[in-house]
């Protein structure tokens, strides 16, 4: 036994020092108030009469002795807070750490999850741990980690505050300087490996899942006017699973489609949809045995559209000609350059090698336009060519470049401009510091080209016709839907408001340049920052996730507790109650005359 | 408390008290005529029987009839009334002390009253204190008119010292006194027991009353946790702890203690009184003594 308070024979000294002073305050007499009587004769007899009852009578001074030197032993002890470790074991400080990876939602044969078997064996180990054994609870996603405490009540509340999450997995940064024992509580469907010394207490077991791993609505078909939806489902069960896939807008079924997945594979359904859908639309999938939930659903949004004016002002182009007007909603007007003026009915702009003396009032495209002061970094005094062999970098999150690719896209010279910084300029494509795309983030909105079709493949390419539709898209204020996985979506607006398509708000961080929500299930929301507004669709479609048997441990063990003690409180806890316990029984035999 | 009689006894009272005497179950013979029969013939008014006549006897008490029926001299006897000795003790000791009214003070009341009725029947008083001695006792008095003497005598009564009946019993009873009514009054809370003074007083064929004074704090203490008892007289002590238990125990050995006297009185045919100080003096004397037949 050991004290951390004080030294062995320090605490022996204060025991002996302890029971002198209780000895001698017992035999310490006492003033009783005085009463005077006639006469003790009677007292005398009464008392001899009833103190030689019995032989514990007798001995009740002896009694009464040896309980208060047990009491305030008792207390002394109790002070000195007593080790011992056979009865409490060893101070450990253990790090319990659990894995809170959407995959621990997946169900298990039991009818439970994951989940629940992992905080079901956190609570044991919590409540199986000695007295004097401290924890840190965290779990992987960094959002909720204790203090070293012993506190069993605090520790089982945090572990009640826990639950699977889309969050960054990582384990939890440590003390190097303390001794730890990790403990690491996971399905092992996420982690490649882990740092040595941790112990793996595993909640895997293999689980059936059908889950969506894509999900999109396409209108940038051969037929632009089509809605083409296109779901990918994903096998992870071993066994062939029959799936109903059911397509619905706004709670409305559209379609409802039976299905065979073997084990294993990817199917791949293209379901086609009216062009007039617009608005959220959802796809899920029923099977029987499902592991988890939360990949059987998927959102995407189809924002509307509408009929746009466009004047095309170019000297002869034939392929912007034929685009343009293959565009179904697209009521095209050509013009020569002389015939230009700036009207309001337009709504777009196309120049073509063309650029008014001063800015359109509606919003234009301008491929390769010659130097003019309102468009940034024109070459007013001399335009520079440059020889570029391809784009080399491109931003793919600019609405105008969403699904096209410049890979192989050849572009044999381009103007070489110098940009000055400005706010509202940004470059959206270049190739070797040359800058090939150039957006006006100003309304009305512009771009710029900086390359000709006869000098590039550009207007050759798949990517072309869906750059024409996203500039048209772009353009008339109709914004692409963001794609997004579970977890903290970021949102490229600033101070936007996030709501969902019901109408809630949602709780929403901001930086400099995003905003920033938390969605832990598939959903559709609207982020609005002034007059812009982004559909957002939050989908799990994470093949790590839905891959619940992917896992670097064996099935369940059993051993899920720590090295059980006796006692599950520090010893001075015990110490306390049992003279609490002797002082009620000295106080209720005082009284009763019992002890002295 | 002063014992005088406006305090002790009003007219009525006095009255009440006239009519009462002191019956003592023997014949004693005394020293003055007085109302009492005793067993000595003289010159009484109650024949009490005949006998021959002797040469120098008093003509006056020849029986003429008896002569004429029996042609003997027959002389009349006739029986001495005497009057009747009664002492009475009062114990003094310091343990009378105490409450209100004190036992003391109770004691002289009961001494006042039972001097009166004596006296007013030409008893022979006496009065005698006692604590471990006799006290200074007031010479003996008849008639009604000493009364107010024996108030004085009360008066100037103090309570002090320890109880030793014995001692003082002893003292009084070589004194040889004439036998008579010996009325002790007191707690006989006595450490030596009040059996071996008794015995004294018995063996001198006086004829003994005990009047048991008893306070409500001897009998039912209202005491409660740890204290330390004082004897009064002795100035010993004692610690307890005054739990119920022990005080009914203590209340239990009190009425063992009080029965004991009792029987002790009956089995030697001593009259025994116990007069709680709670109890009004006035349904003491004209009550409890008359069914007691220590009065009549």
């Amino acid at each position: 036994m050991t004290f951390l308070a004080l030294t062995g024979w320090q605490v022996l000294l204060l025991c002996a020092a302890t029971s002198l002073l209780v000895i001698w305050l017992f035999f310490l007499k006492l003033r009783y108030p005085r009463v005077s009587v006639a006469s003790l004769l009677l007292w005398r007899r009464v008392l001899e009469d009833t103190q030689h009852r019995s032989l514990l009578e007798r001995l009740r001074r002896l009694l009464s002795l040896l309980l208060t030197l047990t009491i305030a032993l008792l207390i002394v002890l109790a002070f000195s807070q007593p080790n011992s470790d056979t009865l409490t074991g060893a101070p450990r400080n253990v790090v319990l750490i659990l894995d809170t990876a959407l995959s621990m939602a997946g169900a298990t044969a039991d009818g439970k999850t994951r989940w629940l078997h992992a905080r079901a064996r956190a609570q044991q180990i919590i409540e199986s741990a000695g007295a004097t054994d401290k924890f840190l609870l965290a779990d992987t996603s960094g959002r909720i980690s204790t203090r070293m405490t012993a506190d069993r009540e605090e520790l089982l509340a945090a572990l009640e505050t826990m639950s699977p999450t889309a969050a960054t997995m990582a384990l939890p940064a440590v003390n190097p300087k303390v001794t730890w024992e990790t403990i690491f509580i996971s399905d092992g469907a996420n982690w490649a490996s882990l740092p040595a010394g941790v112990r793996l207490l595993s909640v895997f077991e293999p689980a059936n899942n059908i889950a969506i791993t894509g999900f999109n609505i396409d209108s940038s078909g051969p037929r632009s006017n089509a809605r083409t939806a296109h779901v990918e489902i994903t096998s992870y069960s071993s066994e062939p699973a029959d799936v109903v896939l059911t397509l619905s807008n706004e709670s409305t079924p559209i379609i409802r489609r039976a299905l065979t997945i073997d084990v294993g594979k990817t199917l791949l359904a293209t379901v086609n949809l009216s062009s007039e859908l617009s608005g959220g639309i959802r796809a899920q999938i029923e099977s029987i045995g499902d592991a988890l939930a939360l990949d059987d659903v998927a959102v995407d949004y189809v924002p509307p559209q509408r009929e746009v004016q466009v004047t095309l002002v170019t000297s002869g182009n034939d392929y912007l000609e034929t685009l343009l007007s293959l565009e179904p909603r697209v009521e095209l007007r050509i013009i020569q350059p002389e015939m230009y003026r700036d009207e309001s009915t337009v709504d777009i702009y196309v120049f073509d090698r063309f650029a008014p003396n001063t800015a359109p009032s509606q919003p234009a495209l301008l491929f390769k336009p010659p130097g003019r002061a309102w468009l940034a970094g024109s070459d007013r005094n001399q335009a520079l060519r440059a020889v570029v062999s391809g784009v080399t970098a491109w931003d793919e999150s600019h609405p105008i470049l969403k699904f096209v690719s410049f890979i192989d896209v050849d572009i044999r010279s381009a103007r070489h401009l110098d940009f000055a910084t400005e706010a509202n300029i940004q470059i959206v494509a270049e190739a070797a510091q040359t800058p090939l795309i150039v957006t006006g983030e100003s309304s009305p909105h512009w771009v710029m080209v900086n390359f000709d079709f006869e000098e590039s493949d550009f207007s050759v390419r798949p990517g072309f016709p869906i750059f024409m539709k996203n500039v048209i898209a772009w353009f008339v204020g109709e914004s692409l839907t963001l794609r997004r996985r579970v977890g903290m979506v970021e949102v490229p607006l600033q101070q936007a408001s996030i709501k969902s398509l019901d109408g809630e708000s949602v709780a929403a961080k901001t930086n400099l340049k995003s905003t920033w929500f938390e969605c832990l299930e598939p959903g559709l929301f609207v982020a609005s920052s002034g007059d812009a507004s982004i559909h957002v669709a939050v989908n799990l479609s994470t093949y790590g996730i839905s891959d619940l048997n992917r896992s670097m441990l064996a099935e369940q063990n059993s051993d899920a507790t720590l090295n059980r003690r006796l006692l599950h409180r520090e010893l001075w806890v015990y110490l306390l109650l049992i003279s609490i316990v002797l002082i009620t029984l000295e106080w209720w035999t005082y009284h009763r005359r019992i002890t002295v | 408390m002063a014992v005088t009689q406006d305090a002790l006894f009003d007219g009525e009272f006095l009255k009440k008290l006239e009519y009462l005497r002191i019956v003592s179950k023997r014949m004693f013979g005394g020293h003055s005529k007085a109302d009492r029969r005793t067993r000595q013939l003289g010159a009484g008014l109650e024949f009490a029987d005949h006998r021959a006549y002797a040469p120098g006897d008093d003509f006056r008490r020849v029986d003429w009839r008896a002569y004429q029926r029996l042609e003997k001299l027959l002389l009349r006897l006739f029986e001495e009334e005497q009057d009747l000795p009664v002492y009475l003790f009062v114990d003094c000791s310091q343990s009378m002390t105490g409450g209100d009214p004190s036992k003391l003070t109770y004691a002289r009341q009961v001494a006042a009253a039972l001097s009166y009725i004596a006296l007013a029947h030409l008893d022979r008083v006496t009065l005698t204190p006692y604590t471990d001695h006799l006290g200074r006792e007031m010479a003996s008095q008849r008639g009604k008119g000493q009364i107010f003497k024996v108030f004085k005598f009360l008066e100037q009564l103090t309570a002090g010292g320890e109880t030793n009946a014995k001692r003082s019993f002893e003292k009084f009873c070589r004194s040889k006194r004439p036998r008579g009514v010996a009325v002790v009054i007191s707690d006989f809370l006595d450490p030596y027991g009040f059996e071996a003074s008794l015995n004294l007083l018995r063996y001198s064929h006086h004829d003994i009353f005990a009047v048991h004074v008893v306070h409500r704090s001897d009998a039912k203490p209202e005491l409660r946790g740890d204290l330390e008892l004082v004897d009064t007289e002795l100035g010993t002590t004692l610690d307890i702890a005054a739990s119920p238990a022990l005080l009914s125990a203590y209340e239990k050995t009190f009425d063992e203690f009080c029965e004991h006297l009792a029987a002790y009185c009956a089995r030697y045919r001593l009259g025994y009184v116990r007069t709680d100080t709670d109890v009004p003096f006035e349904d003491v004397i004209l009550q409890v003594f008359r069914q007691k037949r220590f009065l009549a």
